[in-house]
């Protein structure tokens, strides 16, 4: 006899569970979390190097790449604490590469989780890590069209870092087109203007970041 | 995107929700705006579910077209994820269908 099975469920449902079970760890800890993502070369290591030597060991970063430890050693490098995961070949990070890392951890002294994604501008997008925000992180060499052409990203970005703005004198990059674009995608999306090189813009990060804190106890 | 990372989580579910029973038919949602391309996804999960023990399923899909709501009230379809509202001009506008693929029912064997 066959059976009927009404599921009604997302493809990411399986996901989704243990990202609530995430969700459900963050909660008791107290800490901030936010999930960044942006193509390879935006500048997401530099801008954890940032915050890290301002929050130190305030400061936890998950960082996910396809290989090496490199990034997790930039991060304790410049004093915050860092924890990599090396997918082998999966182009995201998934809530069950999170939970096995997060399950147990202690947190001690930690006010943010930084999960900095595989760079792809597509397909994390789609994976509820269990954060309470996704960052978008683009740099002004990137081009302008990019919010448009990588919609997925920018719906969902609560937070838009456009990097590098000390190169803006030597790229071709209208940011008064990206904002727009960005802000038809997300009309309530912050922005924040940032370079590593010179410090621009990462005070403000900073307290982007606490007052997001303050908002989500 | 990456159907192949989807075939498996779909293939998951479906095996997670038949509880051991013998699947023999899918029936997925494809939103218009999910960024999956419904060809490939179903080129994977031929070569997923036999891997995960799961032969000869019949696989139906459904186009979700995608509906957007405005924070003027209004409703409206839209091919686009940028897209305008049409009746206040307006881009404060949420996603409602169409975003997703969404396993909507399977078909099991009871002994």
């Amino acid at each position: 006899m066959i059976e009927k099975l009404r599921l009604a469920k997302s493809a990411h449902a399986l996901n989704d569970v243990v990202a609530e079970q995430n969700r459900r760890i963050f909660k008791e800890t107290g800490i901030t979390v936010v999930n960044m993502i942006s193509s390879p070369g935006s500048g997401k290591t530099s801008l954890l190097e940032a915050l890290a030597r301002r929050m130190r060991r305030a400061l936890l970063v998950i960082t996910g790449d396809i290989q090496t430890q490199l990034d997790k050693e930039r991060i304790e490098k410049a004093g915050a604490q860092g924890i990599q995961i090396e997918t082998r070949g999966s182009c995201h990070l998934s809530a069950a590469m999170i939970n096995a890392v997060v399950k147990g951890l202690s947190f001690s002294g930690v006010k943010l989780l930084v999960i900095e994604n595989v760079g792809n501008l597509v397909c994390p997008s789609s994976y509820d890590l269990g954060e309470h925000e996704k960052i978008a992180v683009l740099s002004v060499a990137e081009g302008d069209e990019k919010p448009i052409k990588y919609p997925t990203l920018f719906i969902r970005a609560g937070a838009v870092v456009i990097n590098k703005i000390d190169l803006l004198p030597y790229v071709n990059f209208d940011m008064d087109r990206a904002m727009s674009d960005i802000r038809k995608l997300k009309h309530d999306a912050e922005i924040f203007k940032t370079s590593c090189a010179t410090g621009d813009g990462i005070q403000d990060l900073v307290a982007y970041f606490d007052n997001l804190k303050a908002n989500s106890r | 995107m990456h159907e192949y990372s989807v075939a498996c989580e779909i293939a998951a579910l479906v095996k997670q929700s038949a509880q051991g029973r013998p699947v023999k038919q899918i029936t997925l949602a494809v939103g218009a705006l999910s960024g999956i391309f419904t060809e490939s996804l179903l080129m994977y999960l031929g070569l997923v579910l036999p891997d995960m023990g799961m032969n000869n399923v019949a696989i139906e899909t459904k186009d979700v077209p995608a509906t957007f709501a405005c924070s003027c009230g209004a409703t409206y379809a839209a091919d686009t994820i940028a897209s305008v509202c049409p009746a206040c001009g307006g881009y404060n506008r949420a996603l409602t269908a169409g975003s997703d693929c969404t396993v909507e029912s399977i078909e099991v064997e009871d002994d």
